[in-house]
Formats: structure tokens, C-alpha cells, sequence
């Protein structure tokens, strides 16, 4: 190992290796932070590209976009309340608050130092404990993967606001949506309506720009002016402190954690970690009540928990074989297409390509951290754009991503619908964080909880007697029992003012 | 009734609507052979009836708790409402004009309505939004590959 691992580093010591990492990056953000861009079709579209550059050299660049595109989500999260992808939607819930009261450029430090330092970790991890992370996640099956969605659609109750009850049919309405289409195990259409294009069901990037982007357009119609005295970047509370830095390292270590531990294991995905690491961060806080009016602790916990996904996610690609998602999918065709062979056997045969892409990974982070710095000037000048002139221009990018997507206009018809369900709810006081949490996690729970039906021959003691399946349950049922009684513990000093009064 | 006209009550009633008119519509939208116990109906019967209950509980809440905030309808809020409509009534109408105008030009006249739907008399704004709906046409339809409709 430490002979491939100085030959690796060897190998990625080049000018040429460098510049691809950047421009990685660079391309990453951008697609990262526009909605409707995903890191998947960025990098679709770039590893075709990277045919005549070498392995390494091909491989940082696309590991670049895949970092930089994970980072770039939480840009248009927090300035203008429209997360870029899903992951960043739980950066958003305090992100955008903060951007609000005139500390945009306070939580954008804060997203990017938290992303640079779980993304080191996790490389660190994928690094040295890769083969053995992924024998564990090998012990991953159908209940597992059903308790897990479960685990993390209880967070609903945490980002629900103020009625679980409104969060609880704001996630069934989720998990609905994703319901619709051609279903997976039995082929059987439902609730397509006999039109053709639902047939593929509703995409999770439509819903995104539906939901969040284009509701938020709506809520605004009547907002045509910015207090600009909200948003003076150079204001001292604006910036981010070694005082803030120092307060949120056990809660970004933490988060980091969590992110690549969810990352590990296949299917299972930024947008979860990003939420759990969140839940998390607010169960341990001294001040709960901050999140979800802007509180830095949040923006550090959900981009830690998003960020530390991606060196993770390599471990079952590099050690097995196993895509976790699409885009790990179109990454194992990346290793493919230049002779790289995922598995067992890539470590021993070319074991210093492989050492050279996870060393590679922990200097793309520190490259994000120095292109974040760079850019993040320019990146909070947003705020300052009128929001008369903003709209339009997010509204072309909205509908352009939105068609990309199916090359249809019947999902520019759905984001439209989306947007006046979403305006509707918001309306009446839902939160709508729970509704990604259904399309997100929903297809994961059906799908697993079927199969494992299945495997059990009906029985739902599958769910309790393999050990890692018993300990999510547990974490659920703790998790739960903990807010109720927190939410109970609340109420109670407002129920005895009002007694007293 | 002015006292139970307030959001939990009218999301309650939208909701049990809503459930009940999927727990109707659920047999002939998933026509399924499977005969077990776990079927393609399955998980969207269980979410229907989930919120059937929560939207009963939200009606009960909306009538009973006292600390429901009423919905004042007030001129200012029916402003908002319209204003709100009408910028869905522009997105709608820029849909329905792309297979007829192609993306870009449609794309153009929405950026115009959009700016004209705040106010703007400021020149610089249009060319920017109309610069920005050439450049995005470019990247996406030139060096993305998306094949936009046209004309």
C-alpha cells in the first residue's frame, strides 16, 4: 500500500493534473449552482471529452466537477433560496435566512470551509479504510436500505416547522409524486393517466425546480425591492470568524462523518446525508430554535453531511465495482473507457493509477477551498443584483433546465404545476423540505421494503432481525421519541405562562 | 366561521379531497395482476390514507385550538393573489407559445413580460435579461447538445 501511495502521488504531482482539477472545479460550481444543471449531466457530457487525456488526468477532472458540482448547489441555496441540487436544499433552510439578515458571504464562507474539510476527510477515509468500508457496506440489503429511507424520512419531523402533521402529509404527498410513473417491480403504470410522458414519472430535478425555484418566483411577484442596507458584504457580522470556525469543528467533523458513512453505501446519497448530518447538528445545539431562521451551526452541519459524500461514494465504485448513484454509474464508465477495471484486483494491478485519483481527491479539495475564496466575491455580488432583473434570468435558466432534462415541454408544464402547488402550500403554512424528502427517499423505502417482502416471504420480522436493520429502527424510534419529548418540553414554559395569565 | 376559516381547517378540507379523490381514482390508475399481500397499490393506498387521517386531525385542529390565527382576506392579499396568478398566467402562456414561436423567441418574449410584469423602464435591464436568454440558448442548444424546439 504505502509503495502504490507514494507511486500514485508521484503521478499526480503534474502541472497538467492540476489545471484539469481546476477547471474540474470550475465547471462543477457552475452546473452545481444553476437549477436544472446537474453534476450528472456535467459530467455525462464532459467524460467524452476526457477521451484523450490521461487515466489520472481524466479522472481528477471529472472527480473535480463532481466535487466543485456538490459545492456549487449551496450558492444559489443560500442567495437566492433555489438549491442548484438536493443535496444543498438543507443548506438552504438556513443558508437563505442568513443571506436575508446580511450575512450571505458569512454562510457561503461557512458552506465552503465545511465542504473543503469533509471533503478531505472523507478522501482521507476512502484513502486508508476503503476495502474494508466496503465489506461492511457489502452486509447492506433490501431492509437495511428500506430502514434507512425510513430513518431518514423521520427527519420530516425535525423540518417539518411547527406542525408534524402538515410535515407528515407534505412527505406522503412527496413520496407520492414519486410513485407516479411506470412501476419498477411490477410494470404496472400508476397515475399516469395514459399519457405517455409520465410514464418515466417525475423527475427529482423537475420537482426541485418546481418546488423550490419556481414557487419562490411566485412568493415574490410582489417583492420588487431589496433593503440593500441588509446586504454590505464588508459588515462585520457578515464575516466568518475563527470564533465561528472553532465553535462548529466538532459539528463539521461530525457531519463530515456521517456524510461519508451514508456516502459508502450505495444508493443512498448526498440529499440523505445532508439532512440527517442537519438533524443531527440541531438535536446537539445549544440554541435548536435558531435552525430554520439562519443559523451558521445548520449551514456548517448540512454542507459537512453533503461534501462527505464524495470521497465515499468511491469506495464501493473503486473497491467493487458498485456505482452508488447515476453519476458514480456514468463515473465507473469513465474508469472503464480508460482501461480501468473496478475491483479487488485495480488495487493490486494498478495501484498507483488508483492511489494517484485518491490523493488527487484531497487535493481537488484544497483547490476548492483556494477557487471558493476566489470566487465567492463574485458569487455573493448576486445578492446585490436587482431581483426585477434576477427573475427573469432565473426563470430562462429554470425552463432551459427543466426541458434538458426529458427534451420535453411537458416537464416545463409540470415545473409550472409544481410551482402553484408549492406557492399553495407555502401559503398555508407547509414546509416544503418535507416534500423532497418524500421524492428523494420514497422510491428508496418502496422499492427496498418490496424486495424485502420478497426475500422474508411476508414477513416483517426481516426488519428486525438482521443487526444492521435493528440498529436503524432503534435510531428511528430514539430519534422520534426525542423530538416529541423536546417538543413537549417546549411547550410546557408557553402553557404555564399562559396558566398564569 | 370567521374563527375557523384558518389555515389548518382549509388545508384539512384541501387534503381530505385531495386523499379521498386518490383513494377513488386508485383501483383504475394502478390496474395491477399481482395478487400478494405488497402490491403496486400498496405504498400509494398507505401514503392516501396517511393523509386522510392527518387532514381529519388538521380539520379537528382548525375547529378546536384556539390558537389558529383566522385567514383575513384583505385588499392587500387579494393583490398579492392576482399578481401571484398572473405571473403563473405568463409562465403558462410562454409553454404554450414555444412549439409555436420556437424556445428562443419565446424565451425572449418571456424575459420582456417578465421585466414588464415589475414596472421596469430601465433599457439596460431588457438588453441584459435578452443577452442572458442568447447566451443560455447558446450553451444549452450549442455546446450541451439540448436540441431545443424550433420555429
Amino acid at each position: 500500500m504505502i509503495e502504490n501511495m507514494a507511486a500514485g502521488l508521484g503521478d499526480l504531482m503534474s502541472i497538467s493534473n492540476f489545471i484539469s482539477i481546476n477547471i474540474g472545479l470550475l465547471i462543477g460550481i457552475i452546473f452545481g449552482a444553476i437549477p436544472g444543471l446537474t453534476v450528472l449531466l456535467c459530467v455525462v457530457l464532459f467524460t467524452p471529452l476526457t477521451f484523450g487525456l490521461s487515466p489520472i488526468t481524466a479522472m481528477l477532472m471529472l472527480l473535480g466537477m463532481y466535487v466543485g458540482g456538490i459545492y456549487g448547489g449551496s450558492i444559489t441555496a443560500i442567495l437566492i433560496r433555489t438549491p442548484g441540487t438536493a443535496a444543498a436544499a438543507a443548506t438552504m433552510l438556513d443558508g437563505y435566512p442568513l443571506a436575508q439578515q446580511g450575512k450571505a458571504k458569512k454562510a457561503l464562507d461557512m458552506a465552503l470551509v465545511a465542504s473543503v474539510i469533509a471533503g478531505i476527510i472523507s478522501a482521507c477515509i476512502l484513502l486508508f479504510a476503503a476495502p474494508q468500508i466496503a465489506k461492511a457496506t457489502l452486509e447492506f440489503g433490501p431492509s437495511e436500505y428500506f430502514v434507512l429511507a425510513v430513518f431518514g424520512l423521520s427527519i420530516i419531523a425535525g423540518v417539518s416547522g411547527d406542525s408534524i402533521v402538515k410535515g407528515l402529509i407534505a412527505g406522503a404527498m412527496g413520496f407520492f409524486i414519486s410513485t407516479i410513473g411506470m412501476d419498477e417491480t411490477s410494470a404496472v403504470m400508476r397515475f399516469t393517466f395514459g399519457n405517455s410522458k409520465l410514464l418515466g414519472g417525475i423527475q427529482l430535478v423537475i420537482g426541485l425546480i418546481g418546488f423550490f425555484a419556481l414557487s419562490e418566483l411566485y412568493l415574490k411577484s410582489t417583492n420588487n425591492k431589496i433593503d440593500d442596507d441588509g446586504l454590505d458584504l464588508n459588515k462585520e457580522e457578515s464575516k466568518l470568524t475563527k470564533k465561528d470556525l472553532k465553535s462548529n469543528l466538532v459539528n463539521i467533523i461530525r457531519s463530515s462523518l456521517i456524510g461519508t458513512g451514508i456516502g459508502a453505501i450505495p444508493g443512498a446519497g448526498a440529499g440523505i446525508s445532508s439532512f440527517l448530518s442537519y438533524n443531527e447538528a440541531k438535536k446537539r445545539s445549544k440554541h435548536p430554535e435558531k435552525f430554520g431562521k439562519g443559523s451558521i451551526e445548520a449551514v456548517a452541519a448540512a454542507e459537512a453531511g453533503n461534501n462527505g459524500v464524495t470521497g465515499a461514494t468511491l469506495i464501493p465504485l473503486l473497491t467493487l465495482g458498485i456505482p452508488g448513484d447515476a453519476t458514480a454509474a456514468v463515473l465507473l464508465g469513465a474508469l472503464m473507457m480508460h482501461g480501468l477495471i473496478p475491483g479487488p484486483s485495480l488495487f493490486e494491478e494498478q495501484g498507483n493509477i488508483v492511489y494517484a485519483i485518491m490523493l488527487g481527491l484531497i487535493i481537488t479539495n484544497i483547490f476548492l477551498f483556494l477557487q471558493g475564496k476566489f470566487l465567492l466575491k463574485y458569487f455573493a455580488k448576486v445578492a446585490h443584483v436587482p431581483y426585477e432583473l434576477l427573475v427573469p434570468i432565473i426563470s430562462i435558466f429554470c425552463m432551459a433546465g427543466a426541458f434538458s432534462v426529458n427534451n420535453t415541454i411537458f416537464d416545463i408544464y409540470i415545473i409550472i404545476i409544481c410551482g402553484v402547488i408549492s406557492y399553495i402550500l407555502q401559503r398555508l403554512e407547509f414546509s416544503q423540505i418535507p416534500i423532497l424528502l418524500g421524492m428523494v427517499l420514497g422510491p428508496l423505502a418502496e422499492t427496498n421494503f418490496r424486495r424485502a417482502m420478497v426475500i422474508s416471504e411476508g414477513s416483517y420480522r426481516i426488519f428486525v432481525t438482521r443487526p444492521i436493520s435493528l440498529f436503524f429502527v432503534v435510531l428511528t424510534l430514539g430519534t422520534l421519541i426525542t423530538f416529541v419529548m423536546k417538543s413537549r418540553k417546549a411547550k410546557q414554559p408557553i402553557e404555564a405562562f399562559e396558566g398564569g395569565m | 366561521m370567521k374563527r375557523i376559516m384558518n389555515t389548518n381547517f382549509v388545508s384539512g378540507i384541501i387534503f381530505l379531497i385531495v386523499s379521498i379523490g386518490v383513494l377513488v381514482l386508485l383501483p383504475a390508475q394502478i390496474d395491477t395482476m399481482e395478487n400478494g399481500p405488497i402490491t403496486a397499490q400498496t405504498i400509494p393506498g398507505l401514503l392516501a390514507k396517511v393523509v386522510l387521517v392527518c387532514s381529519i386531525y388538521l380539520i379537528g385542529q382548525g375547529i378546536f385550538d384556539k390558537k389558529n390565527k383566522p385567514i383575513i382576506i384583505t385588499s392587500h392579499n387579494i393583490k398579492r393573489e392576482l399578481r401571484s396568478t398572473l405571473m403563473v398566467a405568463i409562465y403558462a402562456a410562454y409553454a404554450v407559445l414555444i412549439p409555436l414561436t420556437g424556445f428562443l423567441i419565446a424565451s425572449l418574449l418571456l424575459a420582456i413580460g417578465l421585466l414588464a410584469f415589475y414596472k421596469i423602464k430601465i433599457w439596460y435591464y431588457y438588453a441584459i435579461a435578452c443577452s442572458i436568454v442568447l447566451l443560455v440558448y447558446f450553451v444549452f442548444e450549442k455546446l450541451l447538445f439540448v436540441k431545443f424546439p424550433g420555429l
